[in-house]
């Protein structure tokens, strides 16, 4: 049997719950609605919502919705789905929204489609029929990007380095490697690697990745072996 | 699989020798770096680490040994191997020789598979130790190339070498992005990753947190459906 979600909404404007209320449960939600802080955390003891959405600016008080944001991760820890509802749209505002914990973040005035499209993608469910978004092709000019992933070294050889990453990259991949270690290796802005090895990982879940060292690039060379001797 | 090119180090103020060794050990592969007093080879031994130092004791100026002491003194000693090369073949030569620690002993005059049979055997048991790092000291940005393939208001798709696993927050560099105005921070892989083919994967990424305006921005360059 299917289990409905249920949605917990605070919005001191009331004709913005009346919205969420009507766009969610449109979609299948159950929705209960509230305007002030008391009230949320009643309902949410009495409801255990499965995603909250919660209005940033309660009462005119600036970031207010970051305490509840606050609280409600400490309580429930990373269990419950929060979206942040705001008028305010700058990049501090959301990031600070995202580092306290928040799933994402929507900006008024709100649109249909988008407040049904995140709460569906927050329960997992991106391509669920009713809030479907076509995909349109990359423009070729811009399509080229770099995926920037952040990885711990194990170790360090004549050869290369040793990382551990939480996702597979193939062998036989070309890299570039930057980074505070490679600063002391190299006066480029990164030096170029080939993955030559991989092997799963189960404590910690991940992968050992082994990058060797371009044989050409003598300069990067001679500093790993210098790092190695200690000088 | 390409390998390193291994560097030896000879210091013999003998010309001929020079030359001799040289030749030979280029011909194998090497690179070989020339030098004529421990002064020299000491700023050659700093610059290149080498792998195997050819050490003649009796240079004309000065004792060889002095190298070997300034080694010591940077404690190098027992990281690079210095194999001695000398016409001297008595036992307080080779006595002392040891006592340094060196890998061995080789007379004058020596011929090229001499030569060339002993370097190979030292320079293949030689290894420099690795060094290991606690959890979480030292991390360092991977950057592997990817493609934009598709996206929407929500999501974009990506087409990669890497399989992610799971959800995480990640970082992507491109002019797709910065011409939107979508910063740092604001994308997360929404799935684990497709097969395409061995090696290469699909990865649908979530935009996570952009102000309706960008939206905007994205419904704009809305073209071509896919």
């Amino acid at each position: 049997m299917m289990k409905y979600k249920r949605v917990l909404t605070i919005d001191d404007d009331n004709d913005i719950n009346k919205l969420l209320d009507d766009i969610l449960t449109k979609e299948g939600y159950i929705v209960t609605t509230s305007t002030t802080f008391n009230e949320f955390f009643e309902k949410f003891k009495h409801i255990k919502p499965d995603l909250c959405l919660i209005d940033l600016n309660l009462q005119d008080i600036k970031g207010a919705g970051y305490n509840i944001l606050k609280t409600l991760r400490k309580i429930v820890g990373k269990e419950i789905k929060i979206i942040m509802i705001s008028r305010r749209t700058a990049e501090e505002d959301i990031q600070e929204a995202l580092k306290l914990g928040a799933d994402d973040f929507i900006t008024k005035p709100l649109d249909r489609t988008t407040v049904s499209a995140k709460v569906n993608s927050a329960f997992d469910d991106m391509f669920k029929d009713s809030t479907y978004l076509p995909y349109f092709a990359a423009p070729a000019a811009t399509s080229e990007a770099m995926l920037d992933l952040e990885m711990n070294v194990i170790s360090l050889n004549e050869e290369g380095i040793l990382l551990f990453s939480k996702n597979l990259i193939a062998k036989g991949n070309t890299v570039h490697l930057a980074g505070d270690l490679i600063k002391d290796l190299s006066k480029e802005k990164f030096i170029r690697g080939v993955v030559t090895d991989v092997e799963r990982t189960n404590e910690p879940l991940g992968y050992q990745i082994h990058v060797s060292f371009n044989v050409e690039d003598e300069e990067t060379l001679k500093c790993v072996r210098q790092m190695l001797v200690g000088l | 699989m390409f390998k390193i090119k291994k560097n030896i180090l000879v210091v013999d103020d003998d010309s001929e020798i020079q030359i001799f060794i040289h030749k030979v050990l280029t011909n194998f592969g090497y690179n070989v770096l020339l030098s004529k007093s421990t002064e020299e080879a000491l700023s050659l031994i700093i610059e290149y680490v080498p792998h195997l130092v050819l050490l003649d004791i009796n240079l004309i100026d000065e004792f060889g040994y002095t190298l070997l002491d300034k080694m010591v003194g940077l404690d190098l000693l027992d990281k690079i191997n210095v194999y001695i090369i000398s016409s001297d073949s008595s036992k307080q030569a080779i006595m002392l020789s040891k006592e340094y620690g060196v890998q061995g002993y080789l007379v004058k005059p020596f011929n090229n598979q001499t030569l060339v049979s002993t370097v190979k055997g030292n320079i293949g048991d030689h290894e420099f130790d690795e060094i290991v790092f606690e959890e979480n000291q030292q991390k360092l940005s991977v950057q592997i190339p990817a493609e934009i393939i598709k996206f929407n208001e929500l999501s974009v798709s990506i087409r990669s070498k890497v399989k992610f696993s799971s959800k995480q927050y990640i970082e992507i560099h491109s002019d797709f992005f910065e011409k939107l105005n979508i910063p740092k921070g604001h994308l997360q892989v929404y799935q684990a990753s497709r097969d395409i083919t061995p090696g290469l994967y699909d990865t649908t990424v979530q935009i996570i947190g952009i102000p309706e305006k960008t939206l905007q921005s994205i419904r704009k360059i809305q073209k071509k459906k896919v």
